[in-house]
């Protein structure tokens, strides 16, 4: 298309460039855009400068490190918030996909060891086969417990123990940024140690956010758990039925053969 | 109350450091948007950002509201960038992986948006970032501050110091090129 003739009078690139962003004086604006109307080579520009620009749109830069803290624009509850959601916004995919990768890990550290015998279906964990109270049987009633309530307390003292440390960080950075009268250098230490304290605040929100997603993937594997024991519990269920029927034709068959007998 | 920049940067001078703390929680993320896409390593992005405060805090003094205080901390920042760039004596690197982390792309996903569509997302953002790196400084500099933080012409010819319609000429040149290096991909059209 660039052999197209334009027969454009004036700056045609920089018109092109001014239309396109918007950032032109009206009489050039109305000049131009009469000009399009008649310009092949000039309109195919535009729409596929526009489409550059659009592709533009999609390349965003990293979160920085400094993302969790609070700014006028985004403050400290919706950052809270943001967060829960993000995890939220995961898809639904990704996060079964996760929790299977969980529940693999932890059977393997649990050393589940599924047996199906005469007696049913067995379920065992742990390493120390002398526990009775980590064998489930299946036909009986199936209580899983987790050791979640530990877990949790752990959570919480972490988020206390975070969170009194922010409080305590603000209270000591406050007096220290209230002087203003020192010299530049003192100016720089100052904010340095902003900085430095936003960052350190940020390491500490991160480590906050990985014990929540771990507790919401305990959760998970709770749930998991429960489902996997139901389903074999089914599984058990459909397979007696069918020995009994088999066993019930077979005798049927034989019966009927030593009639004919 | 919101205070304006301006009026910050007054209440910083007069010392109250709050004030500063506020300009930068307000204007961090800008800046380091804008020195990730000029340099391009997220790291060397945070220290570039974080000397940017620095000098602005050791200059505020002098700051006369000539400019508006955004138009002042950017050329801060593009001065520590164009350093950065010639002490480094290289281009703008693209540092994304080439492999696909699944759980950090499912974590960009718009809740409407398919598999499929997040992918191509995806790849077109890592096609432009590596066209961007392609491009001589002044003209990514340009597309940089119209498209990422909107400036008018006049601004980022008063912020780089040239004169309006080299501006423009910058703007269709890295473009252009941009077009055709996307085009070679197939993410855009290629009747040029």
């Amino acid at each position: 298309m660039t052999d197209q003739a334009c027969a454009f009078d004036g700056d045609r690139e920089q018109t092109l460039i001014a239309y396109m962003y918007d950032d032109i004086a009206p009489t050039d604006r109305a000049a131009f855009a009469a000009h399009l109307t008649t310009c092949v080579r000039c309109r195919g520009e535009l729409h596929a400068l526009r489409a550059v620009r659009q592709g533009l749109t999609q390349w965003a830069p990293p979160e920085p490190l400094f993302a969790g803290r609070s700014s006028a624009a985004t403050p400290p509850v919706a950052l809270h918030e943001r967060r829960a959601r993000s995890w939220r916004e995961v898809p639904v995919w990704a996060q079964a996909a996760a929790a299977m990768l969980v529940l693999g890990i932890s059977a393997g550290i649990a050393n589940l060891n599924v047996h199906y015998g005469a007696d049913g279906l067995t379920m065992r964990t742990g390493w120390s086969k002398a526990q009775p109270a980590a064998v489930v049987e299946t036909s009986g009633r199936r209580d899983v417990t987790l050791t979640s309530a530990p877990w949790r307390d752990d959570l919480a003292a972490l988020e206390r123990r975070l969170r009194s440390e922010w409080q305590s960080s603000d209270a000591a950075a406050r007096p220290v940024l209230a002087r203003s009268t020192a010299s530049d250098d003192e100016v720089v230490r100052r904010v340095q140690a902003m900085i430095k304290e936003s960052e350190r605040r940020q390491q500490s929100e991160l480590a906050l956010r990985v014990g929540g997603v771990m507790h919401d993937v305990n959760v998970a594997r709770a749930a998991d758990l429960a489902r996997i024991e139901q389903t074999l519990g089914a599984i058990q269920n459909t397979t007696g039925a069918e020995l009994m029927k088999q066993r019930y034709q077979m005798a049927n068959y034989l019966s009927q053969v030593s009639l004919k007998r | 109350m919101t205070w304006t920049d301006e009026e910050l940067v007054a209440r910083s001078i007069r010392g109250d450091a709050d004030s500063f703390n506020e300009l930068i929680l307000r204007w961090e993320r800008p800046i380091f948007a804008l020195a990730y896409r000029q340099i391009g390593r997220e790291e060397d992005a945070r220290d570039v950002c974080q000397e940017t405060f620095l000098r602005a805090y050791r200059a505020l003094s002098g700051f006369r509201g000539q400019a508006k205080f955004s138009s002042w901390l950017y050329r801060i920042a593009l001065n520590l960038c164009r350093d950065w760039i010639r002490r480094e004596r290289r281009t703008p690197v693209v540092q994304a992986p080439e492999d696909i982390d699944l759980v950090d792309l499912a974590a960009a996903q718009e809740p409407s948006e398919s598999i499929e569509d997040l992918v191509a997302r995806h790849d077109l953002s890592r096609a432009v970032e590596r066209a961007m790196a392609l491009l001589p400084e002044e003209q990514r500099t340009a597309i940089v501050l119209k498209e990422y933080h909107g400036l008018t012409f006049q601004e980022i010819a008063d912020l780089v110091g040239c004169p309006l319609s080299t501006v423009k000429t910058r703007l269709y040149q890295g473009l252009t090129v941009l077009r055709r290096e996307l085009a070679k991909n197939g993410r855009v059209e290629t009747n040029l």
